[in-house]
């Protein structure tokens, strides 16, 4: 009985973390909007892993079995089809929780190995991307139809997606790899003294 | 009129396939008008009628405004409306899901499909705990701006870091306190109950189920034979 309900508390944590970092990934998604007028989802999981380093550790400290990161990506990831808004954002979520969760549980390694996985864990978030792919798509198919030439739309994306692309991946890594190491001194402050160590 | 959540959890499955394939523009408008039409159904005129008036007015914008695209504000420009138009079925079927369901008939429907406890707790427990935790994020900001730690809400989108200290940390230190609590309502309310459940909401499906997911049938099938 006992240990069915710590069972159940930790599984309770891993939804008020979820829950935590959800509204966080919701403000980000708010701020970009309100501050980049166009394309502002590509900068998401960025600042995300900017903000959200804090949370990260948090779930690492209060359940650190394996299990806890992919229990986030996957209910993160029912949460994104439900509410509908980044219908196949499912499967980076589910493919890159769970690499980062065997990475964090499954190896062994000192301090660098916390910033790769969460760097990893970050890349889940690439779903809400995902949809202006296939709205290029679209777009592409539409310009077809009203008689435009393949050389002329290549020209007009050839720029465009590479450049974005690169941007968007590479901030990830920096973005997370910055957010990791504020987050570490956020949590020094004051959180580490309330929870004993951390592993 | 309620709908079972399988039938919305197909009619999502149905928007995504939608979105990823492509379809021409009479499906497309044939496919919005089905989307609002179960959302009447479901009780959200005003929902459909909003949803109906944004895709006429990007439709319109596409062949007026943005017919010539020659210019990178055109592409831009037609690119969104576009791209917008694609996406609209999506959030339509989001809008449907959500509305008019009660959390514990999700949680029905996912045992029903033998959706793992691991999963279903947390989520469960993001359903509830989010409306709190937006409260907190509004509690917190007004607490701030008493104690005069920050001037308004922009300064915390002005200092990122800063905000992250200010506004997580309580959420984090105050999680123990709301998870002991949860902890407590699981095992009261039975949640945690290994065996099988049993649930007040008939999870049978109706005759306005069945009729939902035959059409989403001719939907797919459509694709192929009609585009």
């Amino acid at each position: 009985m006992a240990r069915q309900q710590s069972k159940i508390k930790e599984l309770v944590y891993i939804g008020i973390y979820t829950a935590i970092y959800f509204l966080v990934v919701c403000i980000s998604t708010g701020v970009l909007k309100l501050t980049v007028p166009i394309f502002n989802s590509i900068m998401i999981p960025a600042l995300n892993a900017l903000l959200a380093g804090v949370i990260y550790l948090t779930v690492l400290d209060r359940v650190p079995r394996f299990g806890a990161l992919t229990t986030i990506g996957i209910v993160m990831g029912i949460f994104f089809l439900i509410t509908g808004h980044f219908p196949i954002a499912f499967v980076p979520e589910l493919i890159f929780s769970l690499l980062a969760d065997w990475l964090q549980h499954g190896t062994r390694g000192g301090k660098t190995k916390i910033y790769l996985s969460y760097t990893i864990f970050s890349f889940g978030l690439t779903g809400p991307i995902l949809p202006l792919w296939f709205m290029k798509q679209a777009y592409i198919n539409e310009l077809v139809s009203r008689g435009k030439d393949q050389a002329y739309i290549n020209h007009v994306f050839a720029a465009v997606t590479n450049v974005s692309f690169v941007i968007s991946m590479g901030s990830i890594v920096v973005c997370s790899i910055l957010g990791m190491w504020i987050a570490q001194k956020i949590y020094d402050k004051h959180l580490a003294g309330l929870r004993g160590t951390r592993s | 009129m309620r709908f079972n959540p399988l039938t919305k959890l197909v009619i999502i499955v149905l928007a995504t396939f939608v979105f990823l394939a492509n379809v021409s523009l009479m499906y497309e408008i044939v496919f919005i008008v089905f989307l609002g039409i179960l959302l009447l159904i479901n009780g959200d005129p005003y929902a459909a009628m909003i949803y109906w008036l944004i895709f006429s007015l990007l439709l319109l914008l596409s062949v007026t405004v943005f017919k010539n695209i020659h210019d990178t504000w055109s592409i831009i420009g037609s690119f969104l409306i576009i791209g917008g138009r694609r996406i609209l079925p999506t959030i339509m079927a989001a809008t449907f899901a959500i509305k008019h369901t009660h959390v514990s008939e999700w949680m029905r429907s996912l045992q029903r499909m033998h959706v793992p406890f691991d999963i279903i707790l947390p989520l469960v427990v993001v359903f509830r705990f989010f409306p709190t935790l937006t409260d907190n994020l509004k509690n917190i900001i007004k607490a701030l701006q008493f104690r005069g730690l920050i001037s308004s809400k922009l300064a915390l989108i002005v200092h990122p870091i800063r905000a992250i200290e200010y506004v997580l940390i309580p959420m984090i230190s105050s999680a123990d306190t709301v998870a002991s609590e949860l902890s407590s309502v699981v095992i009261t309310r039975g949640i945690s109950h290994q065996g099988i459940h049993t649930s007040i909401f008939g999870d049978h499906l109706r005759f306005i189920d069945y009729i939902v997911i035959t059409s989403s049938i001719f939907f797919i099938a459509g694709r192929w034979l009609i585009d």
